[in-house]
């Protein structure tokens, strides 16, 4: 009996949060398979421990962050960087233009899956530093750096997105 | 102008195709979870199982390895030992708490990763390091040898972790395995530590058949050291104290005077191969201190117990040389041989010689003999008994305390008292071995009882076993990972079907 209505609850939340969790896998993977094999991971682990956890989806999150800033993931998942003698060619700079964002997808994917998954808690879930550190199990010095890192690599790899601001005033990037 | 991150982030995500998930996922993932559980306890019941086993015997007082420096010394009761399993669990425990934040399923899995292999190294402890602290008991032959055949390929070698001088080494079937043969067994002279030889011959079961200058064949057998400390390997001495090879000497050991002072050596000829010295060096002095030459059929030999005097069978007679100078006596004795290299007594004043009896239909058979102890000097019958065991085929091996001659018959080794018919059971050997040596100081004190075994760290056969099973193991798991990954991108469908639904944003 209470396996049924275990399984009710847990396809009521699958039903009712799955899409929100497909978009963060998304971010962090760049990929529909590899976010797709990241949320049914994470939603298996959600599944096993369902009968203890009280909060599903923090707990769905925090196994997509860690499972997707995972070394062993990283190995796997970083595409080949390629080398050119010359900076790719800059775009317009349109806060709505598809053209950007698609300039800002392919710089994502380049990036590191930790980096990844820091700018996702941070810019895409409004996540603190500390929240942020905790969820990725990383101190918060790591996250200031890698959330550095990330900008500075993210402009190094697209020039249209220089301007890139982050809370209001323009972040500070070193070049 | 200036680009947002956070609206193009949240763009890029509303963008996002739809995720699948399979229909089926809850009791799929519980009941993988359930499986998964089970193998683990399965995989570690097995380990700790494996881990008993290989332990058995730990307790009483604790050995230290024989050989090697005092660091080496230290280092084995550190790593080996059980410091080594508290450490490890030390280890586990601190990471455990390093990961308490982790989910239990990825906390557990790596813990049980470096768990086996903690447990691996602490089992396979280098050779030369002490291991289990194994037992240590009074110098003697223990009144029995454990049977359980099985455990000889995984027995330490010992030249992994030698055991110390021995009181026997046997031999036979059941000691062979499958798979090997020349696997002789060792125990050691103060504990039940066991070990194992691996040879490409068995040293006591293979003789060595040589041409001598008259055209005789001579056979050679193992020969242990009085002291137990010496074994004959492969024309050499091996040091069972260290693993390593004992003192060059020139020339095939054949015979130890019983206070292991002085050895007798066969040299042959290096072109034809065929005996022409006898040597008997004084390994205390480092020198030889006899040299006879063979002119004539020569087979076994033997030295007083004191190493002064030599007996070297020929045919049909004994001649007695003094080492230390003086005149050669010769006994004539027709028909009977010297017993063996430990023919001579405690006392120096009998030898043990033995008959070989007409047998047309034994083939290849052992040839039935029996024993007759003469005096030393006029080569008369002592006790006027001549003794015949039940069976008639016996080895002789030495001699046990108040002049009792100890023989092999079958899987009996009897001591007999001279004079006296009944022989007293010293030892019953396990089935399938069908050769004992056992060395004469563990024949000179009373047996003692036998205890708990212990078989040192696993043979080599343990990682030549784990070398060709793991890797197509992994290989295995690599694939129904793969396996896995390609049917949950298709929602785990099996061809009936769609098995996903789409959850759209």
């Amino acid at each position: 009996m209470g396996n049924v209505s275990d399984r009710g609850a847990f396809e009521d939340f699958v039903r009712a949060r799955a899409a929100a969790l497909g978009r963060v896998g998304y971010l962090l993977t760049g990929d529909r398979h590899q976010a797709e094999d990241l949320v049914q991971v994470a939603l298996e682990r959600v599944a096993v421990a369902w009968p203890r956890i009280d909060d599903p989806e923090a707990y769905a999150r925090r196994v997509l962050y860690t499972r997707a800033a995972s070394r062993w993931r990283a190995l796997g998942r970083r595409p080949r960087e390629l080398l050119t003698d010359s900076p790719p060619d800059r775009g317009a700079a349109v806060a709505d233009d598809p053209d950007l964002r698609a300039v800002l997808e392919a710089a994502l994917r380049r990036l590191t899956p930790r980096q990844r998954a820091v700018l996702v808690l941070r810019f895409y879930e409004d996540r603190s530093e500390v929240e942020t550190a905790r969820l990725l199990q990383v101190a918060v010095g790591t996250v200031k750096s890698q959330t550095r890192h990330a900008l500075r690599r993210l402009r190094e790899l697209s020039p249209e997105l220089s301007d890139l601001r982050v809370d209001g005033p323009p972040l500070e990037v070193p070049r | 102008m200036t680009t947002d991150l956070r609206e193009h982030l949240r763009a890029l995500a509303d963008s996002s195709p739809p995720v699948r998930i399979p229909p089926d996922l809850y009791p799929r993932a519980r009941r993988r979870h359930t499986r998964r559980v089970v193998v683990a306890a399965g995989a570690a019941t097995l380990l700790v199982v494996a881990v008993g086993l290989l332990g058995a015997g730990i307790g009483g007082p604790r050995s230290q390895p024989y050989g090697g420096a005092g660091t080496t010394r230290t280092l084995a009761a550190a790593v080996g030992g059980p410091i080594g399993w508290l450490a490890l669990l030390a280890l586990l425990g601190g990471l455990a708490y390093r990961w308490r934040g982790r989910s239990a399923v990825s906390r557990w899995r790596r813990l049980s990763a470096i768990g086996a292999v903690g447990a691996l190294l602490v089992i396979s402890a280098p050779p030369g390091v002490a291991l289990w602290g194994e037992p240590r008991r009074p110098a003697g032959l223990p009144d029995r040898l454990p049977a359980a055949d099985w455990r000889w390929p995984w027995t330490a070698e010992i030249r992994q972790l030698p055991p110390g001088p021995v009181a026997a080494v046997f031999a036979g079937p059941a000691t062979y395995g499958n798979l090997e043969e020349g696997r002789a067994v060792v125990v050691a002279i103060d504990g039940d530590r066991y070990r194992v030889l691996d040879t490409f011959n068995d040293p006591l079961g293979e003789a060595t058949f040589r041409p001598d200058p008259v055209g005789g064949v001579r056979r050679t057998a193992a020969l242990l050291s009085p002291d137990g400390r010496y074994l004959t390997v492969d024309g050499g001495l091996l040091d069972l104290t260290t693993g390593r090879p004992g003192p060059q000497l020139p020339g095939l050991p054949v015979a130890w005077s019983a206070d292991g002072r002085r050895v007798v050596t066969e040299v042959t000829d290096p072109e034809s191969g065929s005996l022409v010295w006898l040597e008997v060096h004084d390994l205390v002095r480092g020198h030889q201190v006899l040299r006879v030459q063979v002119d004539a059929p020569t087979f076994t030999v033997a030295l007083s117990p004191d190493g002064d005097r030599l007996a070297v069978q020929r045919d049909g007679e004994i001649l007695v040389y003094a080492i230390g100078g003086g005149e050669r006596r010769r006994l004539t004795l027709p028909g009977w041989y010297l017993a063996g290299p430990a023919a001579w007594s405690p006392d120096g004043r009998v030898l043990v010689v033995t008959e070989p009896l007409g047998c047309d239909e034994c083939g290849d058979q052992p040839v039935p003999k029996r024993l007759r102890v003469v005096d030393v000097e006029s080569g008369a019958t002592v006790g006027e008994e001549i003794m015949m065991p039940p069976g008639g085929d016996l080895r002789f091996l030495g001699w046990a305390p108040r002049r009792a001659v100890v023989v092999q018959a079958g899987r009996a080794v009897d001591a007999y008292d001279i004079g006296r018919s009944g022989p007293t059971r010293l030892l019953t050997l396990p089935e399938g071995v069908t050769r004992v040596e056992i060395a004469a100081s563990a024949l000179a004190t009373p047996l003692r009882p036998a205890g708990a075994a212990s078989y040192g760290p696993p043979n080599r056969f343990l990682w030549l076993v784990l070398a060709t099973v793991l890797p197509p193991l992994g290989v295995l798991a690599g694939v129904a990972a793969l396996v896995r990954r390609g049917r949950r991108r298709n929602g785990w469908g099996d061809g009936d079907g769609p098995m996903e639904r789409d959850v759209t944003p």
